[in-house]
């Protein structure tokens, strides 16, 4: 199930907090481990043994958390990479296979991966309860797309949690913030990548080359950044904190920052379940290096099991390394100058993210450039530009922060209440026009 | 304490309500879903099978296919291969005495998105587009249309403003939703006016195009079943003379009746390349067309 669909929007949440706020204290950790299964059995109703790999990954958690945190020595060692196999053996085998991914292996596998390093490590004791390790993997907020979030950081809300009116309200305000986001705004952009697609890159003008990707880095943005609101507010709504993910990324000056704003809960993990084990920068220069090699080369490959994303993870290495040799303080000085160097870089990496196809990235990349066009319409620019202007306007605008900080400064609740049922009603009816037309606001 | 209790006890009451409730309409839901799945997936598993069966017969792939070379390759994709199609192969032939230039003065094209494509692709001198997305019978002389060189007119004030020689109309696709009767009914209505407005010229009713068998399987709506259906009732009514049907489904066909994969990104429009090609094999074989 997905958070921006009518199902869960109208049918499935409003019974789980109904019934969750209806029922005492104890049994609410039931309730949601019930809804969460019914909320993931729906997303793999066609393979219904997807639901089964993820319970199985979490009792597998369970005993050999319990395991590495009760005994000593190499036994210890011996679970954890068993433990760490199990799970990334899973992960690996549906990357790189022909199978239909289950919803959400790439983000539940790495906080069960992280659950058993930490217990290891001794960051965590290990959980004693198996309700707990069971909720803190499946639990429907983040199951699917995150955040990534530690053991450490929820289970005393496991235990214990409490939701005051004010953080219901302010949770479901971020709820819908981030619904605005995605249907709003990403989903409209998107359409304009499909025309694209649609036309065949070599068709397309220089200047709509350019706005294509800009459209698309901000699709990506909003679609993304909505869905994690979408799971910190329903957390909040039910107790819990979950971690930030985005801060502002877009206004970074290098990307070494924006790599610590952008899905921050994935660079952690990457930092300190790769990079730090393998010596960080603590093993000289070079060694950094190769450590920041693999990271990078793995985040690619997390993200999709495709030469382009080890392409594209390979380039974010470079930009970085580069970044570390100098420039990256340079530009973190003259920030006028790091904001123009991102405004370049961030559309040209998430292209080589966006295109499969290494020949067709290359048609791409000449029409950034005004090389091999066949066929191109010279009004295409302007014709996009009516159409998704506007829609590119406000996503500048957002991607600064600077509305969203505006609408949390208003102290009437009144008036932001009735700016989110705008955004709501409008969520809908965009979800609902976006069913009956299989392609989204394609018309023939 | 008795009001602690009936509290109780009508918490208790709302909380089984909604289980139940939940569970009972969740049976729905789930019902639904399934059977949604039950339906792509045993259509996807047809055009799997038919899909890889066809991956030996198929054309050349889009590369390289962008210009005049492509057309020399296409008569063997399609089933039918009326008698016009069969000149386009190898280079450009021009009618007798006319060139692409002149083919296309004084012509006028009405259609939806594949006329608009037609128009910013196809290399296109001269004529005049009547055309936008969702453009349909139904609506033709409601809307107002952005028309190069005239502004924002509607379709009569097109059919006022000059003399066509030719006239194209590629409509129906947006229409298939609706009752097919009535929409046959429309477009027929739709040609007389246009023979009324404009009677010395020729009117070339087109074939609407295929989507991709992918496409095809999976919408209850818009597939080539439907598409083809509509296509041969308005092929009924060219006369051959004054009112030709041209089909230019054989130039981009996969060979059993779809829209080939390598002409298209978005299993709907040929890409943008594409429509020279189109645009070359209308001033080639087009004129002289008849209904099949």
């Amino acid at each position: 199930m997905v958070f921006s669909s009518l199902e869960f929007l109208l049918w499935f949440l409003p019974f789980f907090l109904g019934i969750y706020y209806l029922l005492p204290g104890k049994y609410r950790n039931l309730c949601l481990f019930a809804f969460s299964i019914v909320f993931y059995a729906y997303g793999t109703l066609q393979q219904p043994a997807y639901l089964l790999l993820l319970l199985i990954s979490a009792a597998v958690n369970y005993v050999f958390g319990h395991q590495i945190g009760r005994t000593q020595g190499k036994k210890r060692r011996a679970m954890l990479t068993l433990g760490v196999i199990y799970h990334l053996g899973w992960l690996v085998f549906f990357k790189f296979g022909n199978f239909p991914m289950p919803v959400g292996i790439s983000f539940y596998t790495f906080q069960a991966v992280s659950y058993l390093a930490d217990v290891y490590r001794g960051a965590v004791t290990f959980e004693k309860k198996p309700w707990h390790v069971g909720l803190y993997l499946t639990m429907f907020p983040q199951l699917i797309s995150g955040p990534i979030t530690r053991f450490g950081q929820i289970r005393e809300k496991f235990s214990e949690r409490v939701c005051t009116r004010k953080a219901f309200l302010r949770g479901m305000e971020t709820f819908l913030m981030g619904l605005g986001f995605k249907v709003l705004l990403a989903n409209r952009l998107g359409g304009l990548w499909k025309n694209i697609g649609g036309i065949g890159y070599e068709s397309v003008s220089v200047p709509l080359a350019w706005m294509g990707i800009v459209a698309y880095s901000l699709q990506i943005y909003f679609d993304f950044y909505g869905y994690s609101l979408m799971a910190v507010g329903l957390g909040k709504m039910i107790g819990f904190s979950l971690p930030v993910n985005f801060r502002h990324p877009y206004l970074s000056c290098t990307m070494t920052e924006f790599w610590r704003r952008w899905h921050i809960t994935l660079g952690s993990w990457f930092r300190d379940y790769v990079y730090i084990p393998l010596g960080g920068n603590r093993k000289g220069r070079s060694r950094m290096y190769l450590n920041m090699l693999i990271v990078w080369s793995l985040t690619g490959l997390w993200h999709g099991a495709d030469w382009n994303f080890l392409i594209w993870g390979l380039f974010l290495f470079a930009v970085i390394s580069v970044e570390k040799l100098g420039i990256g303080r340079y530009l973190n000085e003259k920030r006028w100058l790091g904001h123009l160097y991102m405004f370049l870089l961030i559309p040209l990496s998430w292209l080589i993210f966006a295109v499969n196809d290494l020949g067709q990235l290359g048609i791409y990349l000449g029409r950034l450039v005004g090389i091999g066009g066949v066929n191109v319409f010279a009004g295409d620019f302007v014709k996009y530009l009516q159409q998704y202007g506007v829609f590119l306007v406000i996503g500048l605008l957002f991607a600064t922060g600077i509305p969203e900080k505006i609408f949390f400064a208003i102290r009437r609740q009144g008036v932001r209440w009735v700016i989110l049922l705008a955004v709501l009603a409008g969520s809908l009816y965009g979800i609902y026009m976006g069913m009956n037309d299989p392609f989204l606001y394609f018309q023939f | 304490m008795e009001k602690k209790r009936v509290n109780k006890t009508w918490r208790r009451g709302l909380l089984l309500l909604l289980v139940a409730a939940f569970s009972l309409s969740g049976a729905g839901v789930f019902q639904r879903k399934i059977e949604e799945n039950r339906r792509q997936n045993s259509q996807r598993q047809e055009v799997e099978k038919t899909f890889e069966q066809m991956l030996e017969k198929q054309p050349a792939e889009a590369d390289g296919a962008g210009k005049e070379q492509s057309e020399g390759e296409q008569p063997q994709a399609g089933g039918q291969n009326t008698g016009g199609t069969g000149q386009s192969s190898g280079e450009e032939q021009q009618a007798p005495g006319e060139s692409r230039e002149e083919f296309f003065q004084d012509t006028l094209f009405i259609g939806d998105s594949r006329t608009v494509g037609l128009m910013e692709y196809g290399q296109i001198q001269g004529a005049t587009f009547f055309a936008n997305s969702g453009m349909s019978v139904y609506h033709i002389y409601d809307k107002k249309v952005s028309v190069a060189g005239m502004g924002d007119v509607s379709f009569d004030e097109v059919l006022s403003s000059k003399k066509f020689r030719k006239i194209f109309v590629m409509l129906g696709i947006n229409e298939l939703g609706y009752p097919m009767n009535s929409t046959v009914k429309k477009y027929g209505g739709f040609i007389d006016t246009l023979r009324q407005r404009q009677p010395d010229a020729v009117i070339y009713i087109e074939a609407n195009l295929h989507v991709t068998q992918k496409r095809s399987a999976q919408d209850a709506i818009y597939n080539n079943a439907n598409i083809d259906l509509f296509n041969q009732e308005i092929a009924k009514l060219a006369d051959g003379k004054q009112i030709r049907y041209v089909d230019v489904n054989p130039l981009f066909d996969d060979g059993a009746g779809n829209l080939a994969e390598g002409y298209t990104n978005d299993a709907t429009h040929v890409l943008g390349k594409y429509y020279q090609v189109w645009a070359d094999w209308l001033a080639a074989g087009a004129d002289g067309q008849t209904a099949p």
